[in-house]
């Protein structure tokens, strides 16, 4: 037998009085029935359907199909509310707007703040689940990380745990899906045989690495590997037959055993993973997260009392390893272990973003004040033009008390429709939002989607701001004495008191709009300052690719492998030249050194300086011509004479911008006797490291004169001759994939926009923020000079008929507004000030209290001011003073 | 007893339940008003006057045994009170006193 259509019997059910419900829902569900049997099932439920909206109609309608239920009672005050709102659906509307944009932005930071810090693994238990640390320097750094030897001194002899296991996130290089296919990158994951088994999640399909795979030789199945969900959707159109297919993993073939189920991306909240292996298969020595389930109804705290043979298994393993320089207690304190909660999982975007989010939660706040100042405004004027209605109301007999009850519940009603709105916001937004800060160098996968939270969140944000915005209005409306309204019915009368409020809010308004406008002003700053910072090289036809080996393979054998592979890439049709350096133009790692002249010289003048190692290749491919000297050549080698080339800001720090051709430089690397070496070659300065460190001078070594150990991780530079770097990636990481080897590719331009989304997304957010607070703020302006000129209107028209200029007019009129937008201003300036300070770390050529964007906030918020105070102020010049007098 | 006067909706209820005899509920009473004023009323508002109607005496209720093709729910049955018939001729004669004499010039109407 066929059922209505069920959403429809729900709104039927809950527009329906209890009383009646069951007979109602009844009656219907007999007509469906004949409907169906007579008409067809789709014509009865398009019937049902219409029902549904009969209903509604009914019940927001004077006729209530709840039928004879008292009228009093919060069920009757919250129709009457319900009733009371849409009388004035413009208003309406206008509030439940300005309250979902309020709303909405809050929900939609806290969507992402839920994803990346709030929301457990999809994982069996997930508050069961710890990982095991040490201490460390950097709290916001990743957990720590444990060598091969203590995962396996941890697997073997803990008893404290239910289960422990092991991870390690890697890229891939290599992946092909069959052996035809080009090679692409692919986040991976070392997984213990353990792993899937203590997060306990079941696969999608076939099976997952389990505790037999998990032998340096291979399980029963050789190599294994798993699909992450997305991955086999992806790769494999989701395909059954997928399972038992090999994938070659860097130089592994392994067969595809299983799928992970959708959702789970991984012990690591922010980074997806594609292909999973298990642990034993990793040779790098990566170093590996443990992570471990408690035995049930164990607490974090019994458990980590237990630890100490724990303890002492892994220092054991630990101990060969230690400096031999380390004294036992410096060794106890830094081995000493602790648990954290996994619950949540792991992410290094946690410590990167947690203080922007911070921040941009004080902003979010900031714009729902804003937004709760116009709304609270906006039921005030409300309130007044209701008065006449609830002193009848009191008269009457209705407790003041039910007075406000009933305001608050109309609070409450535009506040769930802001709730609403804003969760459609945040859905939206949080997913532009991510993307805007994922890049494809580094992409981040956070899945965030609008949970049970989150609407929780909204919901507890929309009752906050009824009593917010509802409480004073309702009590200011309620507390009028009846009998002295009543009297004075249908008169105008300005309050003091009203408009005093109200002005206050529109000088809060005004002030919270230039915190932020302020705020976006110093970021913007930033970001250009930034993003128009000559790099000094031409970045935008250089690929870089990161070499790292895979295996142990010897140094001695490396350092040719990385010759052959730049060899390899210079002959790549589309490639102009390449060349091999040891730290990447920018972005990458920072090698400082100390350099002096030699003893002996009169002013032995010592400077910190940066330190690339290059092969001779390097001033071509990164576009540097030289200014002075020679370039690195092949005689250039071990043995040679050492050599270095210099740039501009050392010749200055050193020579004092003399000639230094010929001149000799000590440098003195950690650990090791100082080098002197010959200047043959000055160069210009360029950007080294990170984009917001000043210029600073340079070191170039010949690669070819470091010993082959100081050369375990090289760069790869490849300029494109025409194409654009992004499309010879593919083409020169296929051409030089070499089993041995890891390569992670990027491009400058890439690089430079990867370290550039913070700041253009804190610009981009501020600006958009400013924009919403100031648009807000100006309708509250706006109408609070509206009212505060009609409010006047019969003064004003007596002084004209007493012979007051127009000018004068507008100015007694303007007065008033000219002092709330000054005093907001001037508030705004300190808050500003005050809050910028908080910006300081994130700003660049810029100081917090930069004078020419506090000059350009204000004039900005001037000029928006005075344009929405214009029209009203210019409509009184339009009063009719005889009407204004007709009227009273 | 003197009414309190029944509105339009509420005479075609009581007439309706009359028309139907003992087999007055939802359905058939809106199948009636449906096919003898040509509206669609929501039954909710049909419940709400008829739960008015009941707690004025003019009508009576009874709730039948839950049947199947009602999803497991009961039918509620009415039939009228003296009262409501009382009610009714009395609303039937204030009307024809109002339009007695009065038909033919209903014509000369200005439209």
């Amino acid at each position: 037998m066929t059922a209505p259509p069920r959403i429809a019997v729900r709104v039927i059910a809950l527009v329906t009085g209890a009383d009646d419900r069951d007979t109602v829902l009844g009656d219907l569900h007999e007509e469906f029935t004949l409907r169906s049997a007579r008409d067809g099932v789709r014509a009865a439920r398009r019937w049902y359907r219409r029902q549904m909206w009969l209903s509604v109609r009914a019940a927001t309608r004077g006729a209530p199909p709840w039928g004879a239920m008292s009228r009093t009672g919060v069920l009757g005050d919250l129709r009457a509310a319900w009733l009371a709102c849409i009388r004035h659906p413009g208003m309406a509307i206008t509030i439940v707007l300005t309250l979902g944009i309020g709303i909405g932005a809050n929900a939609t930071i806290f969507t992402i703040v839920n994803a990346l810090l709030l929301r457990p693994l999809p994982v069996t238990r997930p508050d069961e689940l710890v990982t095991i640390e040490r201490p460390v320097s950097d709290p916001s750094a990743r957990g720590s990380t444990w060598s091969t030897d203590v995962w396996h001194a941890v697997r073997d002899r803990q008893t404290v745990f239910a289960s422990v296991m092991a991870w390690a996130p890697i890229n891939f290089s290599p992946v092909r899906v069959d052996p035809s296919a080009s090679g692409e990158v692919a986040p991976g994951l070392f997984v213990s045989g353990t792993f899937f088994p203590t997060l306990g999640i079941s696969p999608a399909a076939g099976r997952l690495i389990g505790p037999d795979d998990d032998r340096p030789t291979g399980g029963a199945d050789s190599f294994v590997a798993v699909l992450s969900y997305e991955y086999w959707v992806n790769r494999y159109g989701a395909s059954p037959s997928a399972i038992g297919r090999t994938i070659e993993v860097g130089s592994r073939r392994c067969r595809i055993i299983g799928v992970t189920p959708p959702g789970f991306t991984g012990p690591d909240v922010g980074r997806t993973f594609s292909v999973a292996l298990p642990v034993s298969l990793s040779t790098g020595g990566a170093g590996l997260s443990i992570g471990a389930r408690l035995k049930s109804r164990q607490t974090l705290q019994l458990t980590e009392g237990a630890l100490g043979p724990l303890q002492d298994a892994m220092r054991t393993a630990m101990r060969p390893r230690a400096p031999a320089s380390q004294t036992a207690s410096d060794f106890a304190r830094a081995t000493a272990i602790h648990l954290r909660s996994a619950a949540t999982g792991d992410s290094a975007l946690r410590g990167k973003y947690a203080y922007a989010l911070n921040v941009l939660l004080a902003a979010v706040a900031a714009l729902l004040l804003v937004a709760c100042a116009n709304v609270t405004n906006l039921l005030l004027v409300r309130g007044v033009a209701r008065q006449h209605e609830l002193s009848v109301r009191a008269a009457i007999g209705a407790s003041r008390w039910q007075l406000v009850r009933q305001l608050l519940l109309e609070a409450a009603i535009l506040a769930s429709g802001g709730a609403a709105l804003a969760l459609v916001i945040a859905q939206v937004f949080s997913r532009l939002l991510v993307a805007q800060v994922s890049t494809v160098a580094d992409p981040i996968a956070i899945d965030v989607t609008v949970d049970a939270r989150v609407v929780a969140f909204a919901a507890a944000v929309a009752f906050a701001v009824t009593f917010v915005v509802g409480i004073g209005p309702a009590w200011k409306a309620a507390r009028s004495n009846p009998a002295s309204t009543l009297r004075a019915s249908g008169r105008s009368v300005a309050r003091g008191g009203r408009l005093a409020a109200a002005d206050g809010l529109v000088m809060a308004q005004m002030a919270l709009s230039l915190v932020l406008v302020f705020s976006c002003g110093l970021l913007v700053r930033t970001f250009v300052s930034l993003a128009q910072r000559p790099l000094g090289f031409d970045a935008d036809r250089l690929l870089v690719v990161g070499l790292d080996m895979m295996t142990d393979v010897p140094a001695d054998a490396l350092v040719p492998l990385y010759h052959q592979t730049r060899d390899r890439a210079a002959t790549i049709t589309g490639v102009s030249s390449a060349a091999l350096a040891m730290v990447s133009p920018i972005g990458g790692r920072v090698l400082r050194q100390d350099v002096s002249l030699p003893q002996g010289t009169p002013d032995p003048r010592r400077t910190t300086v940066s330190l690339n190692a290059v092969s001779p290749e390097w001033f071509p491919t990164v576009g540097t011509a030289l200014l002075r000297g020679r370039n690195f050549s092949a005689d250039d080698r071990l043995g040679a004479p050492p050599v270095v080339v210099v740039n501009e800001s050392l010749n200055r720090a050193l020579f004092g911008g003399a000639n230094p051709i010929g001149q000799s430089m000590v440098r003195t690397p950690s650990g090791r006797p100082p080098i002197a070496a010959t200047i043959v070659g000055v160069v210009p300065d360029t950007q080294y490291g990170s984009l917001r460190e000043p210029l600073q001078p340079i070191v170039y070594l010949p690669l070819a004169q470091l010993s082959n150990d100081e050369q375990l991780s090289l760069q790869l530079v490849v300029r494109a001759s025409g194409a654009r770097p992004e499309d010879l990636s593919r083409q020169v990481s296929s051409a030089i994939a070499d089993p041995r080897l890891r390569l992670r590719p990027t491009t400058i331009t890439a690089e430079v926009a990867n370290a550039l989304r913070n700041e253009r997304l804190s610009a981009l957010l501020a600006g958009v923020l400013g924009a919403l607070s100031l648009t807000l703020a100006c309708i509250g302006l706006y109408g609070v000079t509206k009212y505060a000129v009609e409010s006047r209107r019969r003064e004003l028209g007596i002084r004209m008929l007493l012979g007051s200029a127009p000018g004068a007019i507008v100015w007694t009129a303007m007065r008033r507004v000219a002092v709330v937008i000054g005093a907001g201003l001037a508030s705004g300036l300190v808050m500003g000030f005050a809050a910028s300070r908080l910006l300081a770390s994130m700003l660049f050529d810029v100081t917090p209290r930069d004078a020419a964007t506090a000059m350009w906030a204000v004039s900005l918020l001037l000029a928006v001011g005075a344009a929405a105070a214009w029209r009203p102020l210019a409509q009184t010049t339009r009063i009719d003073p005889i009407q204004t007098l007709r009227e009273s | 007893m003197p009414s309190d006067g029944l509105g339009e909706f509420e005479q075609s209820l009581l007439l309706a339940v009359v028309h139907l005899g003992d087999n007055a509920y939802g359905v058939t009473v809106r199948h009636e008003l449906q096919q003898r004023l040509g509206r669609e009323v929501a039954m909710g508002a049909i419940y709400t006057s008829l739960n008015r109607l009941e707690g004025k005496g003019y009508l009576r209720s009874t709730m039948s045994e839950p049947t199947p093709e009602r999803g497991g729910r009961s039918r509620r049955y009415f039939v009228i009170r003296p009262a409501g018939a009382a009610a009714l001729r009395e609303s039937r004669e204030r009307f024809t006193r109002m339009w007695k004499g009065l038909s033919p010039s209903l014509r000369r109407t200005h439209s």
